[in-house]
């Protein structure tokens, strides 16, 4: 595993390789041939016009290189690791954490951290896993639950920095690139243990206060179980704001398991709700009569015979003259 | 003398560095961390742990890891 690590952080490129002038190489490789063409028909006109070209050409890409040296040494270099410190991480490691395994299939080394705490809040034993393979990237490594203890609202939220599998490093970010990029196993696994073992409760997926608790269906709040119902209908978690009790059972039930009666306005649940008839306005029973809503009863009564008023003629007076009767 | 000195801190750096003979785990502490308590850092000798009295000699390899760091949500 020693040896993966070594050839895997051992192509340390100080160059930048943008910066290496390849397309001037080839150009002035292609120039060459050229002039060597041109000079063996001899094209006294073409060799000059080639020679100043291909001179030109030389000028530049001794410029580019006096660049790319320039820039390559303003860096600071990476002091390298060799296969015995390599070896001698593994072998810390190993004595550092009680559960250390190397994978030589999967090409992985990995340990697993004491249960971590923080601010009271459990959140378990993680193991970090280093993939050699991807050496010497910054992603090389996740970060799994032994025994996971997420926050109640995101199960892909293991601990207020790791977010699936991956760490979001902060202030760790350049001390890890660097020590990947070297290839010290040692501290990698330290910086990331100690990150693990930190709280920035500034810049967390989910706050640890946040962390136990249920989040409200209606108003998205996370709130602790203390204050946490759950809706008599669908089971949902609603906070004590959200709350809605019926009316007529009392029982407590969520805004989306409630109804409000069309007509003295009250909350009620499906249950001791109904409709009317006519209108199919939801109504609670004591407003409804034979199951049908006040509005829709007036009328309907309104219209029945009134045997104080007179009857209604069946012809229109007014036209009578005009209407033809038959006999 | 020349020793391997490592500082997980800030941007991180691994730096072969010179320093006197005698010079003690505290003395490199106080000299390249300042005010930093070391009650705040992991500090380790050729990976193990020290004690802060103890004399480093030609070659050793330290690295000082703050025990917080702090992760970020991106």
């Amino acid at each position: 595993m020693a040896t993966l690590v070594h050839a895997a952080t051992a192509t340390n490129h100080v160059v930048d390789s943008n910066k290496v002038p390849l397309r001037s190489f080839e150009e002035v490789e292609r120039l060459g041939r050229l002039l060597l063409i041109a000079e063996a028909r001899g094209y006294r006109g073409a060799v000059m016009s080639l020679g100043n070209r291909l001179h030109t050409r030389l000028d530049s890409i001794q410029r580019e290189l006096d660049e790319a040296i320039f820039e390559a040494s303003s860096k600071p270099k990476a002091a390298t690791t060799s296969m015995r410190e390599i070896f001698d991480d593994l072998t810390a490691l190993q004595s550092e954490y009680s559960d250390f395994n190397l994978d030589f299939g999967e090409q992985t080394i990995s340990v697993t951290t004491e249960p971590i705490e923080l601010e009271d809040t459990l959140l378990g034993a993680f193991e970090i896993v280093l993939e050699v393979k991807y050496l010497p990237q910054v992603q090389s490594y996740r970060i799994e639950a032994a025994d996971p203890s997420p926050a109640s609202t995101c199960d892909a939220t293991t601990h207020p920095h790791v977010q699936g599998e991956n760490l979001c490093e902060g202030e760790a970010h350049l001390p890890i690139k660097l020590a990947l990029a070297q290839g010290r196993l040692f501290d990698f696994f330290a910086i990331v243990n100690q990150t693990m073992h930190t709280y920035n409760e500034h810049s967390a997926y989910i706050s640890l206060s946040d962390w136990a608790g249920a989040e409200c269906r209606d108003c998205g709040e996370t709130v602790s179980d203390d204050d946490i119902s759950s809706c008599s209908r669908c089971d949902s978690p609603i906070c004590g704001g959200c709350t809605c009790s019926c009316n007529s059972c009392d029982d407590v039930y969520c805004g989306d398991c409630t109804t409000m009666c069309s007509g003295c306005q009250g909350v009620f649940c499906g249950s001791c709700i109904s409709s009317c008839d006519r209108c199919e306005q939801p109504f609670c029973r004591d407003c409804l009569t034979e199951n049908q809503c006040d509005d829709c009863t007036e009328p309907e009564n309104e219209t029945e015979a009134d045997p104080l008023m007179p009857p209604v003629p069946a012809v229109h007076a007014l036209c009578l003259g005009e209407t033809d009767l038959s006999t | 003398m020349k020793v391997l000195f490592i500082n997980n801190n800030g941007a991180g750096f691994a730096n072969h560095i010179e320093i006197d003979d005698g010079t003690t785990v505290q003395s490199l502490f106080n000299a390249r961390i300042g005010q930093g308590r070391e009650s705040d850092y992991l500090i380790r000798v050729n990976r193990q742990p020290v004690a802060s009295d103890q004399v480093l000699v030609e070659g050793d390899r330290i690295s000082i890891t703050p025990t917080k760091i702090e992760g970020a949500q991106s």
